[in-house]
């Protein structure tokens, strides 16, 4: 690897390269480099194969904090510590924030995982398809982009990517939220059934709660034993990293099948500056990387470059890729490229106790909840918000610690067998609409240490998100109570800023029309054919889904036309 | 002295409990050098007369004073920090004044009736008595004889009879 500055062009010569290790770059690496083309994969972090989890195996008792956070920890990274999921077992999938510096002209917290595999590590594993209403109804408002494919163009993309990565799910058959290739479901738990009963009655039919469709192996496949993944062992450590590769990552799957292949070489710590563009042959050539710990420069060259940096990284780079015939960054030539950024917005909450059922409880663990699909505004205009927004729904018992006393008569208590009402909750994601006002840009004069431009964030919320957050709670306690609920409470989130999410999307977005968008129906850029973008970045709206499958899919789906142009002499 | 008290009582009153956990195993001298409290007893016997050894294992015995003398120093604020200090300081001289000892020196049933009647540091007090049960409730002792834990149940019912 010392070498690799001094080694022909030749050798650093690929057909393809992946910019990205994460969700979707394992997956181009894995369409490109199955279908035989030689691919290159820059991962800017760290390796870390499948099983290289330090932590999975460590029982609760053998943490030095019982899983809590250091103060110094926390005073060093206000940021990434806000992520629910960084704790004492994961804090080393992070990234910590004095690193990776950025400007905040609003709040957003950015959370990152800079390693092989990316935040697939770290992911919380849902994966809903969008359906038709998702893909055409921002048309409806006037707040949008057209997407320039619909719900046909990707279902074959879905089931081929749920096939593979193996989906849990229940065929609930449903409109606004399509089934797709599911393995066995989990099982919802007393009261979820009830609520989901409650709803059918209450509302005909119109607000359906089911079991979330999640990336768990319930029922492992040939293909999945193929890849080396065995069944999930409901341990709900995911953030740790699976020994079993019981649920979906790029280290358990992807990857390590495109390695089988041959065709893949992956390199680490590389820190991708820019695509380099041709002039004469009009389009990209290469790659300019910054290896991150010698800090030297090298160049990589490929007739296909896939960026899948995650979305603000993938807009830095793209930005970044100045050239005499793109001033403003590469195919930027309506200068949108980093405006309309949009997340999904999970600033309210609401939570309830149930008092039936006292007889009974859960056993076991689940890594998953159910999930209230999208009710609102689905096939028409019918609130005084734009949009709508699914909710999570979980309702769980466990047993009270009784912590009175005092000597032995507290030591007797805390060995008390004794269960509360059931505790019901639910969570809010809200679509937002994509506005040029919310953007990310480089900063003109400061740079990180590899020497790559700063990014400037600023992307808020609105009225409309805050009408949206009302609506929820409104409804949802009104399903609460229809359903027996008591001690419901709806609150918002102290704290909580646009990018805790970690469902940012946007920037380099696809339609039909090169004026008012950056990528074609392949996820091409409009003006530089051969450079792919198939994650976050790309999406046009974000409706209400968990996002991930969706890339997944999008990538599977312009890898194989990427393959075909290639096959074509086209690129 | 005492801090090789603290080490050598990890041998003792283990009582069919397999070990201690990993992570006070793995402790050495040095660590234990950098701990900023100047008595580590007082927190053993602060763990002991709360949650006392019986026929099972008390609090000492799942290594609960050296969780909480950690977790102390490593996750909360210089602010807390002295809090739990001063109430350590003031626990002391009331055992003094009362039995004529220092706190660690008391029986259970002595220290557990200061801990108890301090009202001026009630929080403190609730708050060392909250991370001892949090330490015991997480113990491999506990989990694994009253709770029934189990890492990878590899399965999950949503409705069973209790």
């Amino acid at each position: 690897m010392a070498n690799f500055n001094i080694d022909s062009k030749k050798k650093r010569t690929f057909d393809a390269i992946v910019i990205g290790s994460g969700i979707s770059g394992g997956w181009a690496a894995k369409e490109l480099s199955e279908k035989g083309l030689k691919t290159l994969v820059l991962e800017r972090g760290k390796e870390v194969n499948h099983g290289d989890y330090p932590t999975t195996m460590m029982q609760p008792w053998e943490f030095e904090h019982l899983g809590q956070i250091t103060k110094e920890m926390k005073d060093a990274n206000p940021i990434a510590t806000k992520c629910y999921a960084f704790g004492e077992d994961s804090s080393h999938f992070f990234v910590k924030d004095a690193d990776h510096p950025y400007i905040q002209e609003k709040p957003f917290d950015w959370i990152r995982g800079y390693q092989s595999g990316g935040k697939s590590l770290l992911w919380a594993r849902g994966t809903q398809r969008w359906s038709k209403y998702d893909f055409e109804g921002p048309a409806r408002d006037g707040f949008d982009v057209h997407w320039p494919i619909g719900y046909d163009d990707i279902a074959p993309w879905y089931s081929h990517v749920e096939i593979f990565a193996g989906i849990s799910g229940n065929k609930d058959g449903l409109e606004s939220l399509p089934d797709g290739e599911f393995l066995k479901p989990h099982e919802q738990t007393c009261v979820e059934k009830h609520f989901t009963d409650q709803m059918r009655k209450h509302y005909n039919g119109a607000r359906p709660v089911i079991i979330g469709r999640c990336a768990h192996l319930t029922d492992p496949q040939p293909i999945h034993y193929q890849q080396g993944r065995a069944k999930c062992q409901q341990r709900d450590l995911c953030q740790r990293g699976c020994p079993y590769g019981g649920y979906f990552s790029s280290n358990a799957s992807t990857l390590p099948w495109a390695k089988m292949t041959g065709n893949m070489t992956m390199r680490n710590h590389s820190v991708v500056n820019s695509i380099i563009y041709d002039e004469k042959k009009q389009k990209a050539v290469g790659v300019k990387v910054i290896d991150a710990i010698t800090k030297q420069e090298i160049e990589y060259f490929a007739r296909i470059i896939f960026v899948n940096g995650s979305t603000v990284n993938t807009n830095i780079i793209l930005l970044n890729s100045k050239s005499s015939r793109f001033p403003n960054g590469l195919s930027n030539d309506n200068g949108l490229m980093g405006k309309y950024i949009h997340f999904h917005n999970f600033q309210t909450t609401i939570s309830g106790e149930y008092e039936g059922f006292l007889d009974k409880k859960t056993d076991g663990i689940r890594p998953n909840g159910s999930y209230i699909p999208r009710f609102r505004n689905v096939k028409k205009q019918e609130t005084d918000f734009l949009r709508g927004y699914a909710s999570g729904f979980s309702a769980s018992r466990t047993e009270i610690t009784n912590r009175d006393g005092w000597g032995e008569e507290l030591k007797n208590n805390l060995f008390e067998k004794k269960y509360g009402n059931w505790r019901v909750g639910s969570h809010f994601m809200g679509e937002t609409i994509p506005k040029i006002t919310n953007y990310v840009k480089l900063d003109e004069t400061l740079k990180d240490q590899w020497g790559i431009p700063q990014v400037r964030i600023n992307v808020a919320m609105d009225d409309n998100d805050a009408k949206m957050a009302k609506d929820f709670r409104e409804q949802l306690t009104e399903m609460y109570t229809l359903a027996g609920f008591t001690n419901i409470k709806a609150s918002g989130r102290n704290g909580w800023n646009p990018g805790l999410d970690i469902h940012e999307m946007g920037g380099v977005i696809m339609g039909k029309d090169p004026k008012t968008s950056q990528l074609n129906e392949w996820n091409q850029l409009h003006h530089c054919k051969n450079v792919f973008v198939t994650d976050g970045a790309c999406m046009t709206s974000n409706s209400t889904q968990n996002p991930s499958l969706t890339y997944m899919a999008l990538t599977a789906r312009a890898a194989n036309h990427a393959v075909e142009e290639f096959r074509k002499g086209n690129l | 002295m005492e801090r090789r008290n603290v080490i050598k009582s990890l041998g003792i009153g283990i009582l069919g409990l397999g070990q201690l956990p990993s992570w006070a195993n793995n402790w050495n001298s040095d660590g234990l050098e950098l701990l900023e409290f100047e008595n580590s007893e007082i927190f053993s016997k602060i763990v002991d007369c709360l949650i006392p050894e019986t026929n099972i294992p008390g609090a000492k015995s799942v290594g609960a004073h050296l969780y909480v003398e950690k977790v102390i120093k490593d996750c909360y604020s210089e602010q807390i920090q002295n809090e739990v200090k001063q109430t350590l300081e003031i626990l002391n001289k009331e055992s003094i004044a009362k039995h004529q000892k220092p706190f660690e020196k008391l029986d259970n049933l002595q220290a557990v009736d200061l801990l108890k009647n301090n009202t001026s540091n009630k929080k403190t007090v609730e708050f060392l008595k909250n991370l001892t049960i949090r330490s015991y409730t997480s113990s491999e002792f506990y989990l694994t004889n009253h709770k029934n834990y189990q890492m990878a149940p590899a399965y999950f019912h949503g409705c069973v009879e209790i």
